[in-house]
């Protein structure tokens, strides 16, 4: 083997590692057809992967070898190892000066590891278990620092053996197990009233004695709550410092931790206890398996594992299937809230845990209460860093709002009232339209006339005409005449600019308008700008005025997400959605469905179509249960289509389709640029299907209306051509595909819509491929790839998928490519 | 042994391409491991080696006492003591070899076995060639194998000091492991 071909394979191996089999196996079917021999060689490979897991796992040497039996440690005599740890040995040890008798447990820092920070952690843990008093806990006795200058600390000798391994051996009763943790859950809940988290529960860290009592142990990692100091988490160079089967989905991630931490883990122990197994079954014993199920896997409830017969055994034993009797229900329920992927979801408190476990045991109905609309949202937002920040920064928020919230409480009063006179003047615009009109009217020339009649009335009251521009503005939005829309919002902009104070609640919505105006123009780095400028003011308002920038957020993220900017777009929605649910209006539930489907088109974008779906599903519901027939459906509905199109679902993804598009003919008309959306998405699919003809006939007259609505240069535009250079490659008129190809791209090369480019060079690349022009195709590609790279980062799947699309072609000499590696 | 001020300007010299100052700061480190090796076994007979400890050892006594060390001294250091722990091993897998042959089987330094499970004899040997063989396709890898290995670094250690990220140098660690598996296999 050359280094050359090594490269190949290593690049390769990065992919196929990442597999699961059934795609590994598809995957290596593919090489076989080009390069048998690579395929063999990878096969071979891989072939060797569950040895390699143990293969030189641990280092040459690893046992740490300086403490000895009969070595004096300050008062202590060494007698014997009992075991290791992450930080060091503990032994078992004497007093040598006679002061008294017991024995302790010894523990010492991993000898010649003179690493600064394992020694901080050392000496915090003293600090900690000086703080902490109570019958369950391993008492410190004495801490010190031998003459070698290794820190120690001697506990209480524990003699009993891990709750899990006593349960096994004496299999009590249920009820008798659930009394073993609430001794648990109670020293847990005294060092939290200490502030102090454990970090580190599982059943070796839980002994119980010969007498039934429960000792708990080793608060190496325990982390002091109401200290920030530097050295409280683990730094980016230290090893882990937890067991990975007991830690909790935050502390996977990386994550603060907190006592909700603990109460997971407590959960995962309860689980264990009482089923003799682990809440995840894994296919593949490795940590990165481990990490995959804490993060996402949901446990098979304890009563259902019960009722699973262990190995080797035909059925599960009656003691077991009485015990799932038992468990099913309110114990599974009680579990399902302990180990609840998102902290907020658990149980407030250890108190809260044992106040269930005890109800339980009494049987009584207990606390926990099934899942609520709102505690499904938040499994779905558990994957989302910021619920955790916003929990933070929303406290924060209140303690400074809350000084100058009064006087602005006024202020706002004031402008609920006006907003009130505004609606009244519009609402009443409407019906004097409808009286005149015998109940039909032309809504835009209903909009015209309101505009010169406010011009008229209220033309020494600038705010008051500002909102009423602000209104017309969201109702030719809502029309789809985005041109006529900016050109009033302009107008409203220029009056406010006038003014020397603009209430925060108009100017807020005033700007988010008029950013939507200058997205659904496809003038998305304009819409950036405009809305950063007021940033400030959105941020400084979200406690008073929630809606208001939620809406603005939201707006910031969709333009930040057509422009590809997915972080900006992703921390933009949770802000949004976390404004939105402090609500409870229907308003409120709309913008947490939009928020919702926002999220899902990220998740989809980053190849999640999985929980993509699941979210837009949601977001449905949501709607429909506040808003019945808004018009925020449709949208939710094609992109909900187009989502399970891409998964291969085509018989869902029609259903979904042609109801958005009944419902858009009827509320947007036929020539309204969503509805046109919709028809498109609708041709796409039944191109796929096979209806080829009909799909280009659909197409075609998408593209003329839409080049009509919007202009030659708009986004929605190069959708189109896009869609029918995709219908002509599929009907094998690969120079037609290349024609509208072409016209695509060229729309997308304008630095608004850059975020699509890299999409509509790929398939030009493919068809150029296709029509034989080589050169045309590398360059396409070539140059998707570097966006690619810009946008997205090197490591990212696009670029992979890329890479061995290019690899697979076989290029004339002077073209040869380079195998990338992928670091 | 000399003073560590030496190595620190060794290492420098290396940094900079100086082939016999990486000599030189191989041999001391070599010759500092293989004697702390030699103490920490006197009058252990069944203990193991704890390399870890040895190298952070050797770097605190080298390096570790100045505080002029940079971090690239560190990164180097690392590097370097991996792969003179690798020689120590080696030269005490083959002498032991040697002495089999040779029927004298009394004095017995290290374990019988690794605690990797890796016998200390001719499984080393193949392992070197191996590694050797790895090292020639991708240096890189080699050079994780050495950390983690025969330093006994973690993952999170080795991401650290080559600045790259855990889940990289874990994915290198693992196609290492394929490649030697292979490889010693093979033979």
């Amino acid at each position: 083997m050359d280094a050359k071909r090594w490269r190949e394979l290593s690049s390769w191996l990065d992919q196929l590692l990442d597999m699961e089999a059934p795609a590994r196996i598809q995957r290596l079917g593919q090489i076989a057809e080009r390069d048998e021999g690579l395929a063999a060689e990878l096969q071979q490979l891989l072939s060797r992967e569950q040895e390699s897991e143990q293969f030189m796992a641990q280092p040459v040497f690893a046992a740490p070898a300086c403490a000895r039996a009969g070595t004096r440690i300050g008062p202590y005599r060494l007698l014997h190892l009992l075991g290791e740890g992450g930080m060091g040995e503990v032994w078992l040890a004497e007093r040598c000066d006679g002061m008294y008798e017991r024995k302790v447990a010894l523990k010492l820092l991993r000898s010649g590891l003179a690493d600064p920070g394992l020694h901080a952690r050392f000496a915090r843990e003293r600090q900690i278990l000086a703080r902490l008093q109570h019958p369950n806990l391993a008492q410190l006795h004495n801490a010190g620092i031998d003459l070698d200058g290794h820190p120690y600390i001697a506990l209480d000798y524990v003699q009993g053996e891990p709750v899990t391994d006593y349960c096994a051996r004496r299999q009590p009763l249920l009820l008798e197990r659930l009394r073993l943790m609430l001794q648990v859950c109670s020293v847990v809940a005294h060092a939290h009233a200490n502030l102090v988290v454990h970090r580190d529960l599982k059943p070796s860290n839980i002994l119980v004695a010969a007498d039934g009592s429960v000792k708990l142990l080793d608060f190496g990692i325990a982390q002091l709550l109401d200290r920030d100091d530097e050295g409280a988490g683990p730094g980016p160079g230290e090893p882990r410092a937890f067991t990975l089967h007991y830690a909790a989905p935050e502390q996977v991630r990386g994550e603060p931790v907190n006592t909700l931490t603990d109460i997971y883990s407590l959960g995962v122990v309860i689980y264990e206890v009482v089923t003799g197994h682990k809440p995840y079954r894994l296919r593949r014993q490795t940590d990165s398996e481990w990490e995959r199920s804490i993060l996402e896997v949901q446990p098979m409830p304890a009563s259902r594992r019960l009722q699973v017969a262990d190995a080797g055994a035909a059925r599960p034993s009656l003691a077991a299937l009485r015990m799932a009797r038992q468990v099913r229900g309110d114990l599974d329920l009680l579990l399902d809230k302990a180990m609840a992927k998102d902290p907020q979801a658990r149980y407030g408190s250890v108190d809260a845990l044992a106040e269930d476990l005890r109800r339980f045991i009494d049987g009584k109905p207990l606390r926990a209460r099934a899942s609520t609309r709102r505690y499904r949202l938040h499994k779905y937002l558990q994957r989302h860093r910021w619920g955790v920040i916003g929990a933070g920064s929303a406290l924060l928020m209140v303690l400074t709002v809350s000084a100058v919230a009064l006087w602005q409480a006024q202020q706002a009063r004031v402008e609920m009232a006006r907003a009130q006179a505004m609606q009244d003047f519009s609402v009443g615009l409407f019906d004097r339209a409808a009286a005149s009109g015998h109940g039909r009217f032309d809504v835009r020339q209903l909009l015209q006339m309101g505009r010169q009649r406010a011009q008229l009335e209220l033309r020494d009251q600038p705010v008051a005409l500002a909102e009423l521009y602000g209104v017309i503005g969201r109702l030719r939005i809502g029309l789809g005449d985005y041109q006529a829309a900016l050109q009033i919002l302009d107008e409203q902009r220029a009056l406010l600019q006038a003014q020397a104070v603009v209430p925060p609640v108009l100017q807020l919505d005033a700007v988010t308008q008029r950013a939507r105006a200058l997205r659904m123009l496809g003038r998305d780095r304009e819409c950036v700008a405009h809305l950063q400028a007021m940033r400030p003011l959105a941020d400084e308002q979200q406690g008073l005025l929630p809606a208001a920038a939620a809406a603005f957020a939201s707006q910031l993220g969709r333009c930040q997400a057509q422009l590809g900017d997915v972080h900006g777009a992703r921390q933009a929605f949770g802000t949004a959605l976390s404004l939105y649910q402090r609500g409870d209006g229907d308003g409120n539930w709309r913008g947490v469905a939009e928020s919702l489907a926002d999220l899902a088109a990220l998740d989809e974008e980053a190849g999640d179509a999985a929980h993509a779906l699941v979210a837009y599903q949601q977001a449905l519901r949501l709607m429909a249960a506040a808003a019945p027939g808004a018009p925020e459906t449709i949208v939710l509905r094609r992109q909900l289509g187009q989502a399970l199109a891409r998964a291969g679902r085509p018989a869902e993804a029609s259903a979904a389709l042609e109801l958005a598009w009944q419902a858009a003919v009827q509320a947007f008309g036929p020539d309204h640029p969503e509805t046109l959306s919709v028809r498109r998405a609708r041709a796409l699919l039944a191109m796929r299907q096979g209806r080829a003809a009909w799909a280009g006939q659909e197409l075609r007259e998408v593209q003329v209306k839409l080049r009509r609505a919007l202009g030659p240069d708009h986004r929605e535009t190069g959708l189109a051509e896009h869609a029918l250079g995709e219908l002509y490659r599929s009907t094998g008129d690969v120079q037609q595909s290349l024609v509208h190809y072409r016209a695509a791209v060229r729309i997308w090369r304008q630095p608004d819509h850059v975020a699509l480019l890299a999409q509509g060079l790929l398939d030009l690349g493919q068809a150029a491929y296709e029509a034989g022009e080589l050169g045309a195709a590398r360059g396409a590609w070539l140059e998707a790839r570097q966006l690619l790279i810009a946008q997205r980062g090197i490591p990212s799947e696009a670029v992979r998928r890329l890479d061995t699309r290019m690899a697979a072609v076989t290029w004339p000499a002077e073209h040869q490519p380079r195998p990338t590696a992928t670091n | 042994m000399d003073d560590g001020s030496d190595i620190t300007v060794w290492l420098d010299a290396a940094r900079g391409g100086d082939r016999a100052a990486l000599d030189r700061v191989l041999t001391v480190l070599y010759q500092e491991l293989h004697g702390m090796a030699r103490r920490q076994l006197a009058g252990q007979q069944g203990r193991t080696l704890d390399a870890t400890s040895l190298v952070h050892e050797s770097y605190l006594k080298l390096l570790g006492s100045r505080s002029g060390a940079r971090f690239e001294d560190r990164a180097h250091f690392f590097a370097y003591a991996a792969s003179a722990m690798r020689s120590v091993v080696v030269d005490y897998a083959r002498n032991r070899m040697a002495r089999k042959r040779g029927g004298d089987l009394k004095r017995v330094d290290l374990p019988e076995n690794s605690s990797s499970g890796i016998r200390m004899d001719e499984d080393m040997l193949a392992l070197d060639v191996a590694l050797e063989k790895l090292g020639a396709l991708d240096a890189h890898l080699a050079k994780v194998v050495e950390l983690r290995y025969f330093a006994g670094l973690t993952e999170q250690q080795i991401a650290e000091l080559s600045q790259r990220s855990e889940r990289s140098i874990r994915r290198d660690w693992q196609k290492a492991r394929l490649f030697l598996l292979a490889a010693v296999r093979e033979d």
